[in-house]
């Protein structure tokens, strides 16, 4: 367990989406295990909450379960009133977390991006890369994966030096967009300037072998961008169904490969953003199904949540904590 | 006697062991739990869907009871519990239940149900199976209305009857049968029904207005003239079909890994088509096992 670092400037990824049930949503981090109930237990003491908590990292795996059993009896130990659900990025994180007795519910990370802030390219877009990788430049991510790709756009952050130096040998022919001005400066890409980049690329990459529901994965397909993956664990594998996308082997051929045939089908981004939207549509039904199911069992408040939007963005954006202390006021 | 008693269940795979059931009375956790001497001795992967919903009664509860009761019997099976909604999980999840959401609609025979040619003569067929005549009045201002009960029909003349109409009006009773509209290229209109078709009632091709004819006779008026084209009403279902068709699979070779530590074990959702065979005799559920 980290040092809680609870300053105003410290950033998290929590929001308040309804005060009166009070319910919370957030994400095990190091020093945040149960999200807001963790950076401000004071907050919620003495009445009851809801709590539903997402993941950083893939919970498959056994010794991942055990720690969030602790931080769940801890949080519970701190506050008797809470309920505390688990947002589970796979069935078999559900199956996982289930044996060990972790409340949860199916609700891969990718269904709370907000497509608004990501617009699909037109059609008529040139693309000047055959991929784009959004990804920090860090080993576990295999940049060398996409060594055979003729042109690859990199969107990351703030890399060290020698992070950098690393990625600029293995992929000397990469467009490294961050660092793309007149400065060569590494610059922070915003959604909008992400969103641009990739509509300048024909496919979207994800080469790590495990991590999260991978956050990239979603914005390639809203972006409408096909996307070519490794096979993985951690839940971006949930909306790789049908022909536009390729889960491939870790090789650099068999990526460049499927990354030329994605390419090759020219597909019109809008068609693609609307065949992944039709499944995150139909995730973010059942989402809203079960959780007024769970508030009204928990909390007692029947039909809390009559759309998506309280969870638009949520918990996917990281915000200053003296800006999602303003979500107690009053609305 | 134990040759007479009927399951609904299947060996899907003997090497590695894999059986796919129903949760029911005779047999609560499936065939393993019917004919647990079949699997003593052997690993094994159960997977149990559900016959009947869990999210009431604490019945949810009782599957942790009947659990507990074949772990002890059975300690080198693994069973899981295929739910047909998130809330059933989440339920079963804070008993310790090992479960994860898997509608049994995922199942269906896709393949039985499909658009027709025939010209529309109803505005919407609605299925009175089992149906209170009070619920059947909430149709009373929808229009031109086929009242059938399909239960009596089966395959093509099934569907052809049902392709005889522009809407499909789900007002209770048996619940593939919204999903059966669905896949013949119907939109459905519908009121607020608990149940695990609700995962697949969603926009742009379904409604759920309240339990009002007015609101239910504007709905069917307003797909009926919509004419929406039934391949696409049908593609639609089939994509979200593919969908968690897609993600069982994933999850089904992933636990088999884990309990074999082998796998895949599954390279496609055909071992899984057409779901369970009606209700049969335990020999003939465990045809294919030496026992």
């Amino acid at each position: 367990m980290g040092t809680l670092d609870a300053s105003p400037e410290r950033r998290a990824a929590g929001a308040v989406v309804s005060l009166d049930p009070l319910i919370t949503i957030g994400k095990n981090e190091i020093d945040l295990p149960m999200g807001l109930a963790s950076l401000w237990p004071e907050r919620f003491e003495g009445k009851p909450s809801l709590h539903l908590i997402g993941l950083t990292w893939s919970g498959e795996q056994h010794e991942r379960v055990a720690e969030l059993v602790a931080d769940v009896a801890e949080a519970r130990s701190r506050l008797p009133r809470a309920t505390f659900v688990l947002l589970a990025s796979t069935p078999n994180e559900a199956v996982a977390f289930s044996r060990a007795g972790i409340p949860n519910i199916v609700a891969n990370g990718t269904l709370f991006v907000d497509e608004r802030q990501f617009p699909p390219a037109t059609p008529s877009s040139q693309r000047r890369y055959d991929a784009a990788y959004t990804a920090r430049l860090d080993p576990f991510k295999r940049h060398e994966l996409a060594a055979e790709i003729p042109s690859v756009a990199l969107v990351y952050g703030p890399p060290t030096d020698a992070e950098l130096e690393l990625a600029k040998y293995i992929l000397p022919r990469a467009h490294f967009a961050n660092h793309a001005n007149p400065e060569r400066k590494f610059r922070y890409f915003d959604q909008r300037m992400i969103a641009k980049t990739l509509g300048n690329c024909a496919v979207g990459l994800c080469l790590s072998a495990v991590e999260g529901h991978m956050r990239a994965a979603a914005e390639y397909h809203v972006c409408g961008l096909p996307v070519v993956s490794t096979h993985s664990v951690g839940g971006r594998d949930r909306y790789l169904a049908g022909p536009l996308s390729r889960i491939v082997d870790a090789d650099p051929d068999s990526v460049a490969r499927a990354v030329a045939d994605l390419k090759a089908l020219e597909l019109n981004p809008l068609a693609v953003r609307d065949h992944v939207g039709a499944l995150i549509a139909l995730d973010r039904h059942n989402f809203l199904i079960a959780l007024n199911q769970i508030v009204e069992r928990e909390l007692g408040v029947r039909e809390r949540f009559r759309s998506f939007s309280p969870f638009l963005g949520l918990p996917v954006t990281w915000r200053k904590t003296s800006d999602i202390s303003t979500d107690f006021l009053p609305r | 006697m134990e040759q007479e008693r009927r399951v609904k269940g299947r060996v899907i795979s003997i090497d590695p062991l894999v059986t796919y059931s129903q949760r029911e009375a005779s047999a609560p956790l499936g065939i393993a739990s019917a004919r647990p001497d079949a699997f003593s001795g052997r690993r094994a992967l159960h997977l149990v869907g559900l016959s009947q919903t869990i999210e009431t009664d604490n019945r949810h509860a009782k599957v942790a009871r009947d659990l507990q009761a074949a772990d002890a019997e059975l300690p080198q099976s693994r069973f899981v519990i295929l739910t047909n909604t998130e809330f059933e999980a989440y339920l079963l999840s804070t008993l310790r239940v090992a479960a994860m959401p898997c509608n049994d609609i995922t199942f269906i025979d896709d393949g039985a149900f499909r658009p027709t040619e025939t010209r529309a003569e109803f505005d919407a067929v609605c299925d009175t199976t089992a149906i209170p005549r009070e619920r059947l009045d909430l149709a009373r201002d929808a229009g031109n209305v086929d009242f059938s009960e399909l239960a009596q029909l089966h395959g093509a003349a099934r569907a052809a009857l049902v392709g005889r109409a522009s809407v499909g009006l789900w007002l209770g009773g048996a619940e593939h049968c919204a999903i059966e509209y669905l896949l013949c290229g119907l939109p459905v209109v519908s009121t607020p029904i608990a149940g695990s078709a609700q995962r697949y009632l969603l926009p742009p091709f379904c409604r759920i207005v309240p339990d009002d004819p007015a609101a239910i006779a504007a709905a069917v008026q307003g797909f009926a003239r919509a004419r929406v084209p039934k391949p696409v009403v049908r593609g639609a279902m089939m994509h979200a079909l593919r969908f968690d068709r897609h993600n069982f699979l994933i999850a089904i070779n992933k636990l088999a890994k884990e309990t074999f530590g082998r796998g895949p074990v599954f390279d496609s959702f055909a071992p899984f088509e057409g779901g369970l065979p009606e209700p049969r005799p335990l020999d003939e559920a465990l045809a294919g096992l030496a026992t």
